[in-house]
């Protein structure tokens, strides 16, 4: 027989709201939607540049995780930035849809499903202040190495067009896109 | 292809990997690290978690409050679906009881109550199923009407404002353009955004904006039309919204408003000259 969680409210964590949401509590989708959805439209904002694209992104993302709630496993990552995944990929995608030029994002697959539990810390940190602390750890970062990970990020270019756009070797921009996001990494360990 | 005189260690490969930049030849590298050492993919989760951090810096975007009413209008439709139909558990038990008439009934009670007793419980389970099913979509229902309530005040209190504009929205050869702002605001590291409407061909020009700054009486915002990519922009007229974010003018050419791939708002002085223009505050995508 199926428990329901308990109801949740604005001071639930991730967590708790998820749980809730796996079981159909519209309520919980309305929390967590109070609490992301000016980061999930934001995000799209910053890619799209393009107001309506943004709506239909962010609908998407917190329609997909109702509907298709077992997309999310808490045991590997934030809820927030599954999120925030989700919003990027997705506008990435319209993003390249708009040039003749498409190529779909390629990962290369790694050995699947065998991460560990993983639980960043960053859930019992408050939306405030967790920007606070991205921004200051950015600050960390050189001018340069912080605009390599924000052209990665919200462009979608892979290392090769920022190579061909900016006029600089392949190895140098794949080498010095990796170290900026370990010292980003390093920067936001008390989060991650 | 530059190649590296040292191999990338194991981290450098993960970061190669968020990133989405690893070779055939890095990606197996990876995979026989993390065949080697399981606790790599705790390292890759956290990586992953720092970059998907970045939009934290981002400036902040009010979404509409009509697309939270959207949202909560197909969660209630997608409640308000039934269930999908599982196929019937076989009733043969209950058969059973009547295609043997002849059998020693007394036997069977015990059997005959529990059956009873399951569908019974079984039943008062699909009540609750459905009163939980129901109550949710009384939930979903209220959320939808809170957020329609919400969206009636604004919109109430801008049909006051902005009868011009509303006249323009109802023409339906009326075109509009979404315009962000490039860089957030100082104060509350928000982005402008805003609506232009206009008819193809014609002067006439409405903008709607939200968080635009208000102006001092040294500056002004110039809107530019950028027909192809290859010509500069061309100069449509200068505006400082009203207190509700609205302004109107008449574009000094009919070509702003003829299907432009980009419109762009930039910051000047009234007396500057319209050859050239100042620092770009908005644009629409192009």
């Amino acid at each position: 027989m199926d428990s329901m969680p308990p109801p949740v409210n604005e001071q639930s964590t991730d967590l708790q709201i998820f749980l809730s949401i796996q079981a159909q509590q519209v309520k919980a989708l309305d929390v967590l939607y109070d609490r992301y959805s000016k980061l999930v439209y934001s995000t799209a904002v910053q890619i799209l540049n393009n107001i309506e694209e943004a709506e239909e992104v962010t609908q998407e993302t917190f329609l997909r995780l109702w509907q298709r709630s077992e997309i999310y496993q808490p045991n590997r990552g934030s809820l927030s930035g599954f999120l925030i995944t989700l919003t990027r990929s997705r506008s990435l995608d319209r993003l390249r849809s708009r040039s003749a030029s498409q190529q779909k994002l390629q990962r290369i697959q790694i050995l699947g499903e065998c991460v560990s539990d993983y639980n960043p810390p960053i859930e019992f940190v408050a939306m405030q202040e967790r920007s606070t602390l991205v921004r200051e750890a950015l600050k960390q970062l050189s001018s340069d190495d912080r605009q390599l990970l924000e052209t990665a990020y919200y462009e979608g270019l892979s290392q090769s067009e920022i190579a061909k756009r900016d006029g600089i070797p392949l190895g140098t921009i794949k080498s010095r896109s990796r170290q900026a996001l370990k010292k980003l990494r390093s920067a936001l360990n008390h989060l991650v | 292809m530059t190649r590296s005189t040292h191999p990338p260690n194991p981290t450098d490969l993960v970061a190669g990997y968020v990133l989405n930049d690893l070779s055939p030849e890095e990606s197996d590298r990876l995979n026989q690290a993390l065949a080697e050492t399981p606790t790599l993919h705790a390292e890759i989760a956290s990586f992953t978690e720092a970059f998907s951090l970045l939009p934290y810096d981002v400036p902040i975007v009010e979404p509409s409050t009509h697309l939270k009413s959207k949202i909560f209008n197909a969660v209630t439709q997608s409640i308000g679906q039934p269930a999908p139909t599982r196929p019937q558990p076989p009733t043969a038990h209950v058969v059973s009881i009547t295609s043997a008439p002849r059998r020693n009934w007394k036997r069977w009670y015990p059997a005959i109550s529990t059956s009873i007793a399951a569908i019974a419980l079984a039943t008062i389970g699909l009540n609750q199923i459905q009163i939980r099913r129901q109550s949710q979509q009384t939930i979903a229902l209220q959320q939808q009407v809170e957020a329609t309530n919400t969206e009636l005040t604004r919109l109430r209190s801008e049909l006051q404002a902005n009868q011009g504009t509303i006249a323009l929205l109802s023409q339906s050869y009326t075109r509009a353009y979404s315009l962000i702002g490039v860089t957030s605001l100082p104060q509350n590291s928000r982005r402008a955004a805003a609506r232009l409407f206009a008819k193809p061909g014609d002067r006439n020009v409405t903008l709607v904006a939200q968080a635009l700054p208000k102006l001092p009486i040294n500056q002004i915002y110039r809107l530019w039309a950028v027909a192809t990519p290859s010509v500069a922009p061309m100069y449509c007229g200068q505006f400082r919204q009203d207190d509700s974010g609205t302004a109107q003018w008449v574009a000094p050419n009919a070509a702003c408003t003829k299907n432009p791939s980009q419109l762009l708002i930039t910051l000047d002085a009234p007396s500057d000259p319209i050859t050239s223009a100042g620092p770009l505050v908005m644009r629409s995508s192009s």
